[in-house]
């Protein structure tokens, strides 16, 4: 049977060629938007990820909506031993954060006043790789701070100069204030980081906001692999998530980038219903012009004994033969155009989308499973409206089918 | 059981349908028997019945009243897949326009039917070399049926139709499609069949050629039986 169905679709190879080439088509655009959408949403997560916020992070409670200088958490050195155990881990920083006032002899405004520990934030996020003059903390100089381009515009600073840092502190609720000397202006591109953000050392910070040697209000995760903070079961969350601390992966940070991805996630599914829906109908008309044009052969296929389900049989076996051609064909397109295009790359021209400013190329992402659930899909899909025709083909009765050929 | 030495047996057979909402009464009440190892010919004019009448003894069609008898069995009363089996390992046919399943070759078109019945590899390759030997064929076996002239292409439905050793033969205007000459070597191949292994013929025809060789003629007429003449 299934000699008989493979030679039945190459008989006509121009009506195989063409239909497998349409259901390939579809396949291809499959592939290759999926791969569109997983580029995509790599770089989206990235952007928002690896500038600063990091895959994951810990506060106590409460501290993201107030950013209220107290709320530091609790039991610090039991959340990093945490990390530390943890396989999952690539890498962690502390930081120490309140709203603050920045003042040069020119200007003044407000801030978000970060204390990091240089060498771990370097590991974590890219405030190193975007320094544009400076350095991000090359001394042990205790009151160097760095901050981002706008900002020094804004202030009218540049390397060496003197501003000043003015916040509350902790508990007492009275201002502190110390003098910084700038030692590195970045420029992300990123408006709100250049322009509303100020780095010092942790421990300057620790002893500005009057938080003792352990206190902190952020500890920023990255993790071995990136995809492990898409995983709302993951373990480490509750485990962290105790005594009033809360660990957040992105998608609970950013829950804006998270509906956007579900979303696309949707369209995908649904645009790949209409496509398959319309592929679908294809097929249809195919093995129907196929059954019609071979009715007679039918007749004597079931004169000579052939039994209804092996007819039934016989075309499902044709359009899962049609099947795998279109998915060679539509592998190779797939492949092809994914390629091609992961190396040029799309230019988005600047689009925002959930918050992040598509800036550089994306370029799709290949992966094995594009290549095992699509082409699996198609076979499925295409076996399964086989049945409708092979039901056709299964009812002919031999003397109707007959009446042609005796 | 309506055997006693008949292959076929008929009681009060009729089909009727309808053609473009007109009915059509093709065969009217007919009793027929043929019995094992006859070469017979039903023959007629257009439209008298005969391909109606092959249908409905080959078990292709269902009669409207009446009952068959085909190898003793009483196949009118079967459902589709009885009547499938019963025609795989009982009926060979042989049709007009040859009707070769053309993306097959000469010897899978030939072991088609033993395929169906699960005859062996062995066997089958065996049955086909002895048949494509018997109907002068051998050297063609991995040719496909457009790679063959009509009357070779007829050979070949008949020796598929042979192959699978069934009880009846049942040819419908065999060599309406040959030359003469062809015809002449086609229906006496057919013959010798007949004759070598005992397989009962049962065929319709025009050619007046064809009735010569047939040992019964049975003249159909507005789907009755208007004569059957035993010429053996």
């Amino acid at each position: 049977m299934m000699k008989l169905a493979w030679r039945n679709i190459l008989r006509n190879k121009r009506r195989t060629l063409i239909a497998g080439t349409a259901i390939g088509i579809g396949l291809a655009a499959m592939i290759f938007v999926d791969a569109l959408f997983e580029g995509m949403s790599r770089y989206m997560i990235r952007s928002a990820t690896a500038s600063f916020l990091g895959e994951a992070q810990i506060h106590r409670k409460e501290f993201r909506g107030t950013y209220d200088v107290d709320l530091t958490i609790v039991h610090l050195d039991s959340v990093t031993a945490r990390l530390d155990r943890s396989p999952l881990v690539h890498r962690y920083a502390v930081r120490a954060m309140t709203f603050a006032m920045i003042a040069s002899p020119r200007n003044s405004t407000g801030v978000a006043m970060i204390g990091v520990e240089p060498d771990r934030e370097r590991a974590v996020s890219q405030i190193d790789d975007a320094i544009r003059d400076g350095a991000f903390f090359a001394g042990d100089a205790e009151r160097d701070i760095v901050i981002g381009s706008k900002l020094a515009d804004l202030l009218e600073v540049e390397i060496g100069d003197r501003v000043v840092l003015t916040a509350t502190q902790a508990r007492t609720g009275d201002l502190a204030q110390e003098l910084f000397r700038v030692s590195g202006i970045y420029h992300f591109n990123i408006r709100e980081m250049d322009e509303g953000m100020a780095f010092v050392r942790l421990s300057r910070a620790r002893a500005m906001l009057a938080l003792g040697d352990d206190g902190a209000h952020e500890v920023a995760v990255a993790f071995a692999d990136p995809q492990t903070a898409r995983d709302p079961a993951l373990s480490l969350w509750s485990e962290l998530s105790t005594g009033g601390n809360e660990a957040l992966g992105w998608p609970g940070l950013l829950p804006q980038i998270a509906t956007i991805l579900r979303m696309s996630n949707l369209n995908l599914a649904i645009s790949g219903a209409i496509l398959f829906g319309v592929v679908a109908l294809g097929i249809i008309n195919t093995l129907f012009m196929s059954i019609y044009e071979r009715m007679f052969e039918f007749g004597v296929l079931r004169a000579l004994g052939t039994r209804r389900r092996a007819l039934l049989r016989l075309v499902m076996l044709e359009a899962a033969s049609l099947a795998v051609v279109s998915i060679v064909i539509g592998m190779f397109l797939g492949f092809g155009l994914t390629l091609w295009i992961s190396r040029v790359g799309i230019d988005y021209g600047n689009i925002e989308m959930g918050g992040v400013t598509i800036r550089d190329r994306i370029y799709p992402l290949l992966q094995w499973s594009q290549y095992v659930v699509y082409p699996a899909w198609a076979l499925v899909l295409t076996t399964l409206v086989g049945i409708y025709p092979a039901f056709h083909a299964g009812r002919v009765a031999p003397a109707t089918a007959m009446r042609r050929a005796m | 059981m309506k055997e006693n030495g008949n292959v076929i047996v008929t009681e009060e057979l009729t089909k009727e349908y309808a053609d473009h909402g007109v009915p059509v009464r093709a065969v009217r009440g007919v009793d027929v028997t043929i019995a094992r190892g006859e070469f017979t010919a039903i023959v007629g004019p257009s439209g008298s019945g005969k391909t109606t009448l092959l249908n409905l003894v080959s078990g292709l069609d269902n009669p409207t009243t009446g009952r068959i008898w085909l190898d003793g069995k009483l196949i009118s009363e079967m459902d589709g897949r009885e009547l499938s089996d019963f025609r795989r390992d009982h009926v060979g046919f042989v049709f007009q326009a040859y009707n070769l399943i053309p993306v097959l070759s000469v010897e899978e078109n030939i072991e088609y039917v033993m395929l169906l019945q699960g005859v062996s590899e062995h066997d089958r390759r065996a049955r086909v070399r002895e048949q494509l030997a018997t109907m002068g064929l051998s050297g063609m076996e991995r040719r496909r049926p457009s790679d063959l002239s009509g009357g070779q292409q007829q050979r070949v439905a008949v020796a598929r139709a042979v192959v699978a050793r069934p009880s009846l033969v049942l040819a419908d205007e065999p060599t309406a499609n040959l030359d003469s000459q062809t015809a002449v070597e086609l229906i006496e191949m057919m013959r010798g069949l007949n004759e070598s292994s005992g397989v009962t013929f049962l065929f319709s025809t025009h050619d007046p050629r064809v009735m010569e060789r047939a040992r019964r003629l049975i003249v159909l007429r507005d789907g009755v039986i208007d004569s059957d003449e035993n010429r053996a």
